[in-house]
């Protein structure tokens, strides 16, 4: 934990200053459902006072409690951005080697280090099938990293990434555009700035913007949220790149108004978990609505806890998953369940990997088998186009 | 020349008091009100902290007083449609709409309400009781004549019914009456518009208008009272049992940087007294206050806080209530983090309350935007030197007092009044031509 005048910049440029010690974000925090002794008020009151002894071991674990989902932040009566703040004390700390535990044999973050430090060549346009894209384009289609977590997931049956990207794909063809894609594209370096490694988030950032520019496109679309916000706001706060970018929600709402998208009808019962990335950071409540309207105008329902009041789905970064993040997940999968619906849309591929990963181990006994399929919304739009 | 007759516009208390101080100096003063009765939000009150005088009581003698003023011209049911010229000589239209009723024959027997088929949601007791759609808003309504609602009314808006004037032994229904505008001359021009309320369906997180047992102040201001849609029978909405277990919700949107960012200052005392009063109602309740800080700063108002927990057991509890679940009964949960113990609590009550924030009216920005008024930066009238002239507005000869200038609670309201309306005599009688 950083002292004195550091920490003070820290707290003023987050508004941690301004925190009123009134607890709202802990009462509308999804780690603090499951993780009892994590309050982000709690966090900020150990900051103020001071981070000495005792309450410095207690701060440094609690750093990585929170989900950065940013709910706490939308209903905190100050605005705080405590993710903010979390994000700018795990930059300070990972140089002391604060670091929490890494899931899956940190083969993500393997991977993005190879991506930002070694001229690896890589395959990573192998899922590109019937479909048509170009080196250069208007629109550019950053793919994301989805295609490398079929490696580790595949296993759980999940609607794969290959899959997802090509139909990304598919759609936009139907609508007469041909995307540019990259194949030399690297990893967009979320999972490593929200870890506080500001050092590889940068390498990988400046490989990436330039191969942005060369590909000509004006605008960059992306199937993943948080590819989307790191894009659109990391990248202009860090590297001052301004870009032009939506996702594929956005995108999709936006072809669907223009008419450039013909769709079947479905009635069947379908819901949407609210991506944190999307809804919370980015404040996109309506676009995965209005595409799912548009191929489902009766069966579509919401979750008790839907749009800013959704939790996000449990786990974040790759990072400390346990029975604990399960128990939010179980959560939202019995709200989902509660609606009756028979496919749980949503428009974050690891939110569909954490789901389909909980309901396949069947963590808590005698659960209900849940009568519905997790899927991406992109594949539920291809689905639903017409031949 | 100065035209020495007076607008006062806002029949609130605020308003009231105006008109009435102007009256007794002599100076002719047009009391304008939008809604069918003067009284404005006061009226709709049960009681008044930090004294628990009964709101009506105080209000009544003085709506009347001012009805019956030989120097005030009240115009109910009616609204500034225009200005022209500067201070000492404006010319303002007026519109008076029509109520479809002639206020010379109508007694307010109430006949004609009786017998009238259509029933529509009572505004005044904030949507939760009844009324026709010819009605009188409340019982000690000023003047107790009978209006006709033109968007609910059969015979207004299909041609069809007529009960009413059938009904009417007087003959003062008439459909074919139409709004009339009038022109004033005036030298001053007070405006008293008063608040609304913040919309609460953009807090979700405390459930109003999905679960039924989260009400807000106003509405439980209106349970207590004796005129009230459950005649001061203290119960809820989902199965009519008397609540047992209370909580009240302070900075319900106000003090918010996503909502309402100002402190409405009027909401820790209404929710102190509220539980005060649903003691008062059932020995045996319980109260919680969910509460960021205790704001009660005003002459006896500290005691006031301190005799509700010492004499009725009113509990406070400092934290924001995150969010507002249902049990399967109905009751609200309410999740807030123990501040001192740490931790996630949750709290099955019978009802909550929320301290809804209070906002500028939208009456206030619009006789604003018609008379050419500057707003601050929450939407409120602006007084441009505030501690030299607290009621001047940005155009001399226009002065704006009570919540339509920013928050304040009944005794600043009617202070200002006094305030606003000797500032309107100090024109008059030094202003030369």
């Amino acid at each position: 934990m950083p002292v004195g005048p550091e920490l003070n910049k820290m707290m003023r440029q987050t508004n941690v200053l301004q925190c009123l010690d009134c607890g709202k974000c802990t009462a509308t925090c999804p780690a603090a459902i499951a993780r009892h002794e994590f309050s982000p008020r709690r966090v900020i009151e150990l900051a103020l006072m001071g981070p000495y002894g005792k309450d410095q071991v207690e701060l440094d674990r609690h750093l990585w409690d929170c989900l950065t989902c940013g709910k706490c932040t939308n209903y905190c009566p100050s605005e705080v951005s405590f993710p903010e703040f979390v994000r700018m004390v795990r930059a300070w700390s990972a140089d002391k080697g604060n670091r929490s535990v890494i899931n899956h044999a940190g083969m993500t973050y393997h991977v993005a280090d190879a991506m930002a430090n070694q001229e690896l060549e890589q395959k990573r346009l192998g899922w590109v099938k019937d479909t048509q894209v170009s080196d250069k384009g208007e629109v550019l289609f950053f793919t994301g990293c989805v295609n490398y977590f079929d490696v580790y997931f595949n296993s759980l049956g999940i609607d794969g990434g290959a899959n997802i990207l090509n139909n990304v794909v598919k759609i936009m063809n139907k609508a007469g555009i041909v995307p540019a894609v990259m194949p030399q594209e690297v990893c967009c370096g979320h999972d490593q700035i929200w870890s506080g490694d500001l050092e590889t988030f940068k390498a990988l950032a400046q490989k990436n913007i330039k191969r942005i520019a060369a590909t000509g496109a004006k605008l960059i679309v992306t199937a993943c949220p948080e590819c989307t916000t790191t894009l659109k706001n990391d990248y202009k706060e860090h590297l001052g790149a301004d870009l032009e970018v939506m996702h594929i929600s956005q995108y999709l709402a936006k072809l669907i108004k223009e008419g450039k998208l013909e769709l079947k009808k479905d009635d069947q019962k379908v819901t949407f978990h609210d991506p944190c990335r999307l809804v919370q950071h980015l404040g996109f409540v309506e676009p995965p609505r209005e595409v799912i309207r548009a191929i489902d105008p009766e069966g579509f329902v919401e979750m008790k806890e839907s749009g800013k009041m959704a939790s996000c789905c449990g786990t974040t970064l790759w990072r400390g998953c346990d029975a604990l993040s399960e128990v939010i997940r179980h959560d939202r999968l019995q709200q989902a369940q509660d609606t009756g619906a028979k496919v749980l849309l949503t428009a974050c591929p690891k939110c569909q990997i954490h789901f389909r990963c909980t309901l396949s181990a069947k963590c808590s006994e005698g659960d209900e088998k849940p009568n519905f399929v997790v899927k991406d919304l992109v594949t539920y739009v291809a689905e639903n186009l017409k031949e | 020349m100065v035209t020495k007759e007076v607008i006062v516009v806002g029949g609130s208390i605020t308003g009231i008091q105006t008109a009435i101080d102007l009256g007794n100096r002599g100076y002719k003063v047009y009391l304008v009100e939008a809604s069918p009765s003067i009284g404005g939000r006061m009226a709709q009150l049960d009681k008044t902290f930090p004294t628990n005088d009964c709101s009506i009581c105080i209000l009544a003698p003085k709506m009347i007083e001012a009805y019956q003023h030989p120097n005030v011209v009240p115009m109910t049911y009616s609204e500034v449609a225009g200005i022209s010229g500067t201070v000492g000589n404006f010319k303002v239209k007026v519109r008076r709409k029509t109520r479809y009723v002639d206020m010379e024959k109508c007694t307010g027997c109430g006949e004609c309400i009786e017998k009238c088929p259509t029933k529509v949601k009572n505004e005044f007791d904030m949507d939760m009781g009844m009324r026709k759609a010819i009605y009188v808003p409340f019982p000690q309504a000023v003047p107790r004549k009978v209006t006709i609602d033109p968007v609910n009314c059969k015979m207004i808006s299909k041609g069809k019914c007529g009960v009413c004037k059938k009904v009417c032994q007087r003959g003062a229904i008439d459909y074919d009456l139409r709004d009339e505008i009038v022109e004033l001359d005036i030298g001053a021009f007070v405006v008293c518009t008063g608040f609304d309320f913040y919309d609460m369906a953009k807090m979700p997180e405390y459930g109003y208008g999905r679960i039924k047992n989260v009400v807000t102040a106003m509405e439980f201001e209106r349970l207590l009272n004796a005129s009230g849609p459950t005649m001061g029978h203290l119960v809820r909405a989902s199965d009519h049992k008397e609540p047992k277990k209370i909580a009240f919700i302070h900075c319900a949107g106000s003090r918010d940087q996503h909502h309402i960012k100002y402190c409405t200052s009027v909401c820790c005392m209404h929710s102190v007294k509220e539980a005060i009063l649903a003691h008062e109602h059932d020995a045996e309740v319980e109260t919680f206050l969910f509460y960021i800080d205790l704001r009660t700063a005003g002459r006896n108002f500290y005691e006031y806080l301190q005799r509700a927990n010492k004499d009725y057991g009113v509990n406070y509890i400092r934290s924001k209530v995150g969010k507002i679940k249902e049990d399967p009964n109905g009751n609200p949960v309410v999740v807030y983090e123990d501040l001192k113990a740490g931790g996630l609590k949750e709290m099955t009550v019978d009802m909550v309350v929320l301290a809804q924030a209070l906002t500028v009216s939208k009456g206030s920005q619009e006789v604003g935007k018609t008379l050419g008024l500057e707003f601050d930066s929450d939407g409120f009238i602006k007084i441009p030197e505030i501690l030299s002239r607290p009621m001047d507005t940005s155009i001399e000869g226009i002065l704006a007092c009570g919540f339509c200038q920013g928050p304040m609670d009944i005794p600043q309201s009617v202070a200002q009044a006094s305030g606003a309306a000797a500032r309107v005599m100090e024109l008059f009688e030094t202003k030369k031509a």
